[in-house]
Formats: structure tokens, C-alpha cells, sequence
């Protein structure tokens, strides 16, 4: 008994209608609709062509500044950033103070404190403040040596508001760009370049800096 | 040859356009309808030519996905969005393909086929099934350019200048293509025809 007909093609095409049949018998999986749905109702502005790219982009932003906000908290836990401003020992210029100052290494804060910073509102509140630790002074030509790996707080952000976000930006500079945020740099060092890690508020103006090795 | 038809009966349906700017809107029902419409397309046409129902899934996803990221390169005019679903769906699945190749098991569709048959002979039902599992093996078996024409076009009856779209090949080689493979499934089934008879006569 012949259990195909003789002529292949034509028996393909009248099982094709069966085979048909059987292949569209398979739906979509139904879960996968949800997600979709799930997905089209998260996108943040109506009509955006790349609205679930830039929610991925905005979730690992907002991840980043999450981590930045921990990192920042974790340093204040670990009293990493208790060193006190800066800005005190750089007295005006010709200030008899800044001659009278002991050596570096063995400067307390109050000692630092120009008299007419403290009178100062935000200056006498920073004045009763417990005794804080600072970076060792740079004294040397080896100014980047002499930093400590922490973060230290800038001088000139005091007074700025408490940043709620954090961005941490590193960028290679001249030593003597330090001057600006109120840090002390060795003269014979300004020329220099090192590279600088600075936490930058939302604001876009740096809170703090820690040199890298 | 069978009928073949450019787009499937919408009547009464939103047009896909116009679901697609909801769902850019953000409306969770039109990216669900559009779904509804082409999902099985995409997904039983990446199932049939990857053989893995996690990869199918996956791609389907992606490609859906793509669909709400990239509609501004979606022209309604060059051809019909399950057309351009298509092509997308078939990148991916060839990068699938391509990472997953070594993992790839085949004969998905060997382990249970169901038939139905009106004539009630039951022979007549088990020659019946015998042959449409024996398709079912051979277009497993095809090449991945044969089976994806095939699939395009004998399956879900897409016209050819759409599985040409699809596959961005000439609608020439859509033909040619398409030939070989039924004349490879055609083979197949004069084995199983073989087949067949020498173990009728061998019992």
C-alpha cells in the first residue's frame, strides 16, 4: 500500500493547511504583555521616542547619586570629614598674623583663626566648634605627597548650602588652582599639576577634595 | 499556491499608527493591543527558527521593547509595522543565534504533535500524523535561510515582498529559497513514505 501519494509536492500542500493550523495554534507568551504594558506606562514624557532608554539612563543616575549620597555619609560616620576650615591661616596679605603663626605641623585650629574672620558671623559660629584635624600643612616642594588620601572640606564652600547630591568629578589640575578653594599651596609648587578628586553639590560648586596619588 | 495576504482582517480595530502614538504617550492598553496583534507573529516566527522557547521569549520582548524606543524609524510607508517587527525580531535572534549557537538543542516540535483529520478512519489519522511530523522534522532540520522563508511564507502567509522585506534579500531569492525548501520537505517526506513502507513489510 502506497502511504503517499506519488507526487511529494502536492501532498506537502495539503498538509501545509495542518501545519498552518498547528504553528498559529502557538500564542505570544501572556506575561510578556504585562512587562510591555508596565513599560509604556513608566515613560516619563508623553510622546518621547526614547523614553525607556532615558528612564534606564535617569534610574542609574539617580543610583549614582544614591551611592554618592552613602559614600558621603559613610565619611561623616567615619568623622573623616571633621577637619576644620582652612581658610583662617590664610591671612590677608602683609598680616602680621600669618608672620606669627607657629610652624605648620604644630597649629591647633583656634590659633589659626584670623581675629577679624572670627568676628564674622559664620566664622565665630565655625569658632565654637570642638577641635577638628586637619591635612598636614604642605611644607615641603612634595606638596602632593603631603596630602592624606581623605577627602578634606573646601574652606570657600563654607557658607554654601548643605548639598543633598553629590557628584564626584576628578580632573588633573595646577596645584596653585587649589588657592581658590582657600587651600594653602607651597609657591614653588603652584606650577605643578596633580590629580584631584572633588565632590561637586548639585549646584555645580565643590564641597570637597582629595588629591590622588 | 495559497492566498496570500499583505496584512491581516483589522476591521473594526484601531490602525496600528494610531496605537503606537498612544503608546508612545504612554498608554498601557495600546502597547497591550499591539501586542495582542503582532506578539504571536514575532514570537512563534522566532520560536520556529531558534527552537527555544526562552530565546523566543526573550527576542519577542526586545523586539517590543525596540518598538517603543525606535518608532521614529518605523515608515509606514516601506511597509506594514508587522513586516518591520519582523526584521527587527530577526536581527536579534541571529545575535542570539550567534551567542547561543553551541546551546541550541532542535526537534522542539517532534515530542507531541496533535492532529486533526475529518475522515474518521484511524489509519488515515496516523498516516496523516506520521506525515506532518515528518514536516515538522524536516523543516527543523532546514538550513536557517530555508527555514526562515518557509516560515515567512508558508506558515504565516506572508506575501513575498514582505519576507523579502523581512529578510532584506531580493524578491527573487525569496523564490528560490522558498523552492529548495519544499523540495527538501518534499524529500523528507518521500523518505518517510519509504520509511513506512519497508517497515509494513518487514512486520
Amino acid at each position: 500500500m502506497r502511504i503517499i501519494p506519488d507526487n511529494d509536492w502536492q501532498t506537502l500542500d495539503d498538509l501545509m493547511p495542518e501545519l498552518r493550523r498547528q504553528h498559529r495554534s502557538t500564542d505570544a507568551p501572556a506575561p510578556l504583555e504585562l512587562v510591555l504594558r508596565a513599560a509604556a506606562e513608566s515613560k516619563a514624557a508623553p510622546g518621547s521616542l526614547a523614553g525607556l532608554r532615558r528612564s534606564r539612563n535617569r534610574t542609574l543616575a539617580w543610583g549614582m547619586v544614591a551611592a554618592a549620597v552613602v559614600l558621603v555619609s559613610t565619611l561623616i560616620l567615619a568623622g573623616v570629614n571633621e577637619w576644620g576650615p582652612h581658610r583662617e591661616h590664610r591671612a590677608p596679605s602683609g598680616s602680621a598674623l600669618q608672620a606669627n603663626l607657629p610652624s605648620a605641623p604644630t597649629r591647633s585650629p583656634e590659633a589659626q583663626i584670623d581675629p577679624a574672620i572670627l568676628s564674622s558671623p559664620i566664622r565665630a559660629a565655625s569658632a565654637k566648634l570642638p577641635p577638628r584635624r586637619r591635612p598636614p600643612t604642605p611644607s615641603s616642594s612634595n606638596f602632593q605627597q603631603a596630602w592624606q588620601p581623605e577627602f578634606v572640606a573646601l574652606p570657600a564652600s563654607e557658607g554654601l548650602p548643605k548639598a543633598t547630591a553629590i557628584s564626584l568629578v576628578r580632573m588633573r589640575i595646577q596645584q596653585g588652582s587649589l588657592q581658590q578653594y582657600g587651600l594653602e599651596v607651597p609657591a614653588e609648587s603652584t606650577a605643578q599639576t596633580l590629580l584631584a578628586e572633588f565632590m561637586v553639590g548639585e549646584d555645580g560648586l565643590p564641597r570637597a577634595v582629595r588629591i590622588l596619588p | 499556491m495559497f492566498e496570500r495576504f499583505e496584512t491581516r482582517e483589522q476591521s473594526g480595530e484601531a490602525p496600528d499608527t494610531e496605537l503606537l502614538q498612544a503608546a508612545l504617550n504612554g498608554s498601557g492598553d495600546a502597547i497591550s493591543a499591539l501586542y495582542r496583534r503582532h506578539g504571536s507573529l514575532i514570537y512563534r516566527f522566532t520560536l520556529r527558527i531558534s527552537q527555544d522557547p526562552g530565546i523566543a521569549e526573550e527576542v519577542t520582548q526586545e523586539v517590543f521593547l525596540a518598538l517603543l524606543n525606535q518608532l521614529d524609524r518605523f515608515d509606514p510607508a516601506r511597509g506594514a509595522l508587522s513586516t518591520w517587527l519582523c526584521g527587527i525580531a530577526r536581527r536579534q535572534l541571529l545575535k542570539h543565534l550567534g551567542k547561543f549557537e553551541d546551546d541550541r538543542t532542535g526537534g522542539g516540535e517532534n515530542d507531541a504533535i496533535e492532529t486533526e483529520s475529518l475522515d474518521d478512519s484511524p489509519m488515515t489519522m496516523l498516516i496523516r500524523q506520521e506525515a506532518v511530523a515528518s514536516v515538522w522534522r524536516g523543516l527543523n532540520e532546514l538550513p536557517l535561510p530555508l527555514r526562515e522563508v518557509i516560515v515567512l511564507c508558508e506558515l504565516e502567509e506572508m506575501s513575498y515582498e514582505a519576507t523579502a522585506t523581512v529578510l532584506a534579500i531580493p524578491i527573487g531569492t525569496v523564490r528560490s529559497r522558498l523552492h529548495r525548501a519544499k523540495a527538501r520537505l518534499a524529500s523528507q517526506l518521500r523518505n518517510q513514505t519509504l520509511c513506512v513502507e519497508t517497515e509494513k513489510k518487514c512486520g
